[in-house]
């Protein structure tokens, strides 16, 4: 048994020795860091089990060191030793010194840590790295300034440099673009104005001015210069260019789309009762019935507009007569080539959006009918379709060639032969003429003659309507799949002045508004008006 | 009683305010015009855009007036008698509370709002361009705007619960305590728990940079590891170290779970706070698009 008195040396902050005691005992005294061991060296230098204290057969104290670990003894590393009073023994940092035995104890040892380890060199606890975002570097100012000095940049300063008075060379550069400016892709015609902005918007912050159009658009027609109709309150007379057409908005903004044209139109009447116009919405529910353009006269200006729900006063006069029924007779008209069942398109002849204009040479005589003969007929000799002089004139010829080679008997006998067959033919010409231009063969089959006591026989001047709607662009073209029959109700017509133009009720069989309805074609205003006429008539109410 | 939120103030007032400003805007856009020909330059194009504006301006001024409301305060409780001073300071605080939150009412419904308006302010013509842009940018203000809603109803709360009478500083310091306390305990085991414990004191990390504080946890948390690796350590102890080696496990799991609580308060924090880097910049800059836009509309006629 080893009775062992344990010293354990502290210092205090001036360095001085604290002296603690402590008695352990046992056959053998263990020293290390474990929990079993007597001497506990709690450093991670000493091992669990270091070394121990033990009896050796001479019934001296030793010491040995386990598993080969470390124990300085005098300066040397060494397995064990006899512990001898005033022996230094260096287990790892701790200093264990052998003092005198006393009666109570065969071994007096202090301990004391010699080497302790700077404070900074002990294993560190958890390490504390950033524990908030500021911390970790997140800012708000910084960023803000230069996300926002990078928007300044691209979106406000480069865009204007084109703007500014800078030299050639800077605005050739390019990075100066202000295209980030645009809502969208240009007009196609105004590609080739893409490095010029100026030309049409000649100054900044003002909108672009009619004249900046009108510099390129020259020949373009107005739409209307104004709405008169708005001068009653003052409002907005003037109409500017910009207000239809918007570019920079691509293909799709740069529609004009019914809603541009019912802006305006649809409070005409609101702001003028008295006003030509007729308010409009859409052509489907909100239209005004047609009205109709006749030829008043040779000028294309003379013109009446005559309403088509204005039944009775719906008549052409066009100075011609002519019967759509004689003509289209189910069982055939009678030519020399016998009875012929004749169609619409023999004599309307398609021509682009509309029709060729119907011609007495080409139409009515191309199968011999309506041949213009003389009165006694010749074989091949016919009278020529044109104006009354050269029909009189070649009454003249005819009848004098006639007498010249024919029977003169009937001129009588005279001293001047050639003053008598030619009385004698004007004679029969005249006679011949008052049949063609009186008759009921010849001219006044289809066109109104009246006779002047000076002037002579006189043809009514033909007025034909070649544009019943002369505010809309209708085109046959797209109408080709319909029977004419179904829209122009002629079969029955017997004189030219019958009017047979499909009134609105007609065209919304087929036709809606802007609105799509099932089984119906959406019809927006552009797709039978038109804006720039230049050729628009003077166009009034009756 | 429990306090009302922002979202409540005043029976949900400014909720039916912009409600109503948003119905408003939408029975426009459909009675109005044809959509597309939009492009904002329509009457109620113009309108809408004036009245975007406004609310953008509307929402600066609540920033603006969130970062004065506590400087000017200090001013004012200054002059004051100390007894006065905390009196009239929680009158001031009272005051400036009610209207602040009345402001952040109006700020995040006018902000939802204005989604409505700036959105059928385009028209819907969307292109590669500043006008885009500056929607855009909008946009994801206010969406980070909503996120912050969510944040704030939801982290606070977290938060206290998570942490109750602690702070992320009296945390580290228990955990600096405990690493102090298990280390020495564990000196009286094999080299082999001890350098368990020695890796899992080093080698422990309490916070990092944005993504490991947005995560909330360290990977592979040395820690955590520690308490795996004693478990497995444990089984081979004798009888008389279990007793200590349960200390020692104990002492660990506290760490693991001290350490789990500092990370959930960081990645809480970082997750209530993370928005707002990023919405007042984003803000700022989107007021600088739109601005950039409105020049650039007018610059044209």
């Amino acid at each position: 048994m080893i009775r062992c008195l344990l010293i354990q040396i502290s210092r205090n902050l001036q360095g001085q020795p604290i002296r603690k005691e402590l008695q352990v005992s046992g056959e053998t005294i263990q020293i290390g860091r474990a929990a079993g061991c007597k001497i506990r060296l709690l450093d991670h230098r000493v091992n669990l089990h270091h070394a121990v204290i033990l009896f050796s057969d001479e019934a001296r104290l030793h010491i040995e060191s386990v598993e080969n670990s470390d124990i300085l003894i005098h300066g040397s590393f060494q397995s064990g030793a006899e512990l001898i009073p005033g022996m230094h023994v260096f287990v790892g940092p701790y200093e264990l010194i052998v003092e005198s035995p006393t009666q109570e104890y065969e071994l007096v040892l202090s301990v004391e840590m010699v080497r302790a380890l700077p404070e900074d060199q002990f294993p560190v606890a958890a390490k504390r790295a950033a524990v908030s975002l500021s911390e970790a570097g997140l800012a708000k100012r910084k960023p803000t300034f230069w996300l926002s000095a990078v928007i300044v940049l691209f979106c406000l300063w480069i865009p204007i440099m084109p703007f500014l008075a800078l030299p050639g060379w800077v605005k050739e550069l390019q990075i100066l673009t202000h295209e980030p400016w645009q809502l969208g892709g240009m007009m196609r015609g105004h590609y080739l104005l893409k490095a010029k902005c100026g030309l049409c918007h000649q100054k900044p912050f003002s909108a672009v001015t009619d004249q900046a159009c009108e510099n390129c658009h020259k020949t373009i027609a107005r739409h209307v210069r104004e709405r008169p109709w708005m001068q009653v309150k003052n409002a907005y007379p003037q109409i500017a260019c910009t207000e239809c057409h918007h570019d920079h908005r691509g293909e799709k903004g740069q529609q004009i789309l019914e809603v541009q044209c019912v802006t305006c139109h649809a409070i005409v009447m609101v702001n003028n009762e008295s006003a030509r116009l007729v308010d409009v919405r859409d052509f489907g529910h909100d239209h005004p019935a047609f009205s109709l353009t006749f030829k008043t006269g040779p000028e294309a200006t003379d013109t009446l507009r005559i309403p088509q729900k204005d039944q009775p006063r719906l008549i052409e006069k066009s100075g011609l007569k002519f019967s759509h029924k004689l003509h289209l007779k189910k069982t055939g008209v009678s030519s020399p080539e016998g009875d012929t069942i004749m169609e619409c398109q023999d004599c309307h002849e398609e021509a682009g959006a509309g029709f060729k204009p119907v011609s007495m040479e080409k139409n009515c005589q191309l199968a011999g009918c309506h041949a213009l003969r003389f009165k006694p007929p010749a074989a091949g000799r016919y009278l020529p379709h044109g104006s009354v002089r050269n029909v009189l004139d070649a009454l003249n010829d005819y009848h004098l060639a006639r007498l010249i080679g024919g029977d003169q008997a009937a001129c009588g006998a005279g001293k001047n032969k050639a003053e008598r067959l030619l009385d004698c033919a004007k004679h029969n010409a005249a006679e011949n003429a008052e049949l063609l231009f009186k008759g009921d063969r010849g001219c006044v089959e289809c066109h109104e003659i009246t006779v002047d006591p000076e002037q002579g026989w006189k043809v009514a001047p033909l007025m034909i309507n070649r544009h019943w709607l002369a505010d809309a662009s209708f085109t046959h073209t797209k109408h080709r799949f319909a029977k004419c029959a179904s829209c122009h109700d002629k079969a029955l017509s017997e004189k030219s002045a019958d009017v047979s133009i499909p009134d609105i009720v007609r065209c919304r069989e087929c036709h809606t508004g802007s609105r799509q309805e099932k089984n119906k074609i959406s019809s927006t205003c552009k797709d039978c008006h038109r804006y720039h006429r230049k050729d628009k008539a003077k166009l009034e109410h009756s | 009683m429990l306090r009302s939120t922002f979202l409540e103030y005043k029976d949900y007032h400014y909720f039916k305010a912009s409600g109503l400003l948003v119905c408003l805007a939408i029975t426009a856009y459909f009675f109005d015009s044809h959509p597309a020909v939009g492009f904002g330059g329509t009457w109620l194009g113009y309108l809408l855009g004036i009245l975007s504006t406004l609310i953008i301006i509307s929402q600066v001024l609540y920033g603006m007036r969130r970062r004065i409301a506590p400087k000017v305060l200090r001013k004012t409780a200054l002059p004051a008698a100390v007894g006065e001073t905390h009196l009239h300071k929680a009158d001031q605080w009272r005051h400036q509370g009610a209207t602040l939150q009345g402001f952040l009412s109006a700020h995040v419904y006018l902000g939802i709002a204005l989604i409505v308006l700036a959105t059928l302010h385009t028209g819907f013509q969307f292109g590669w361009n500043l006008h885009t842009f500056a929607y855009v940018m909008v946009i994801a203000v206010i969406l980070n705007g909503c996120y912050g809603i969510y944040a704030y109803l939801r982290f606070p709360r977290l938060m206290s619960d998570n942490m109750e009478e602690d702070n992320i500083e009296t945390l580290l310091q228990k955990i600096a305590d405990t690493d102090k306390q298990a280390s020495a305990m564990s000196l009286q085991f094999s080299d082999n728990i001890y350098q368990i414990v020695q890796v899992a004191r080093q080698e422990t990390r309490i916070g990092g940079n944005f993504f490991q504080q947005m995560l909330g946890y360290q990977r592979n948390c040395p820690t955590t590891k520690a308490v795996r690796q004693l478990k497995k350590s444990g089984s081979n102890l004798k009888n008389d170290e279990l007793k200590s080696f349960n200390a020692l496990f104990s002492l660990m799991v506290h760490k693991e779970e001290l350490v789990a609580q500092a990370w959930r308060d960081i990645m809480y924090r970082a997750r209530l706070e993370c928005w707002i880097y990023l919405h007042a910049p984003s803000a700022i800059a989107s007021v600088t698009a739109v601005a950039a836009h409105i020049i650039a509309i007018f610059f044209y006629g």
